[in-house]
């Protein structure tokens, strides 16, 4: 297969952004697990809570 | 006078119209206060308010809002507005219990009123909240939930009060921008009745429901991202700023980091 210049350099380009990618933003460490849930009853207290002072 | 005695003397709306008139009276407010003196029975309710939003903003809230809290040592300091020094000695006399139980009575009337109020009291109120936890916050956020604000809250028509509020205070951090143009509730204190004008208060009472938010992150050093760098598009997404908290809470021990500028839109219920 012959491959044009500008082929060969889209090629590397584009191997490149797969390593940096990886190396930034590994797939296992960005795909966390979500733990934290909503808590109404705790945000409802913390509004009776802080609304009772004044923003001094 | 007694507790008991001005709650049978005076219809809210009676208190409400007059209430309404104070920061809003176009001429002195000098004569204002000789006008409205010049009635022994309204002169009296005058006090009356002017006290109730004095202690309201530079008293012992804790007592506006429970007079059963009422401690005559706490009460003595207390800051006068400025209507307040202008009124015969009634306004700057320490407060007795009964003021507190005036005040309570006043200030849950005015909150739920629709009160003469200038144009910018019946816009946008801004309200900070700080040192919240994950859940909570997230909770905050979250669009469509109804929340009670209490019978006696303090919001403001500056935003900057309610940022400054928050600045510097542990995460989470959120500011409440307060749409008040359907009910135009509450009553509007400052120049002339609030102990801290600055702070250009509406007193407030009731419902919200959250209608939005946007948070900005500004942490600009989480790693591992869904993508390099930090966040630079605001987050919309209820989703998205789940999964973005979790980040945080995974990756940022240190409580005082400044995670993002976060605004919650609710509107004010009837």
């Amino acid at each position: 297969m012959k491959l044009t210049t500008k082929q060969i350099k889209e090629m590397i380009k584009q191997e490149l952004r797969k390593i940096l990618k990886e190396f930034k933003a590994p797939e296992a460490a960005r795909k966390v697990e979500i733990t934290v849930q909503p808590d109404f009853e705790a945000a409802q207290q913390e509004i009776l809570k802080q609304f009772a002072i004044p923003q001094e | 006078m007694k507790f008991e005695e001005f709650k049978k003397t005076y219809k809210p709306e009676q208190i409400i119209k007059l209430a309404g008139k104070i920061e809003n009276y176009d001429g002195s407010i000098k004569d204002f206060i000789d006008k409205v003196t010049s009635d022994r029975n309204t002169g009296t309710l005058l006090r009356g308010i002017v006290k109730a939003l004095m202690l309201f903003t530079g008293g012992n809230v804790a007592s506006v809002r429970d007079p059963e809290k009422f401690d005559p040592e706490k009460s003595k300091q207390f800051d006068l507005s400025r209507v307040g020094r202008m009124l015969d000695n009634y306004a700057s006399q320490s407060p007795i219990k009964d003021d507190y139980q005036i005040s309570n009575y006043i200030l849950k009337i005015l909150a739920q009123s629709k009160a003469k109020k200038p144009w910018n009291a019946t816009q946008e109120l801004y309200r900070g909240l700080h040192s919240l936890s994950a859940n909570a916050f997230l909770a905050l956020c979250k669009p469509g939930t109804v929340y009670s604000l209490g019978e006696i809250i303090s919001t403001s028509i500056s935003a900057a009060v309610a940022t400054n509020f928050v600045n510097d205070k542990p995460r989470y951090q959120l500011v409440y921008t307060l749409d008040n143009t359907k009910i135009k509730k509450g009553i509007y204190t400052a120049g002339r009745t609030s102990a801290y004008a600055h702070e250009e208060e509406v007193v407030l009472g009731g419902k919200i429901k959250i209608t939005g938010f946007r948070m900005i992150p500004t942490y600009n050093d989480i790693s591992p991202f869904e993508y390099p760098g930090p966040y630079h598009d605001e987050i919309k997404d209820f989703d998205k700023l789940m999964e973005y908290v979790q980040l945080i809470e995974n990756f940022v021990e240190d409580k005082k980091v400044r995670v993002g500028e976060v605004t919650v839109y609710a509107e004010v219920l009837p």
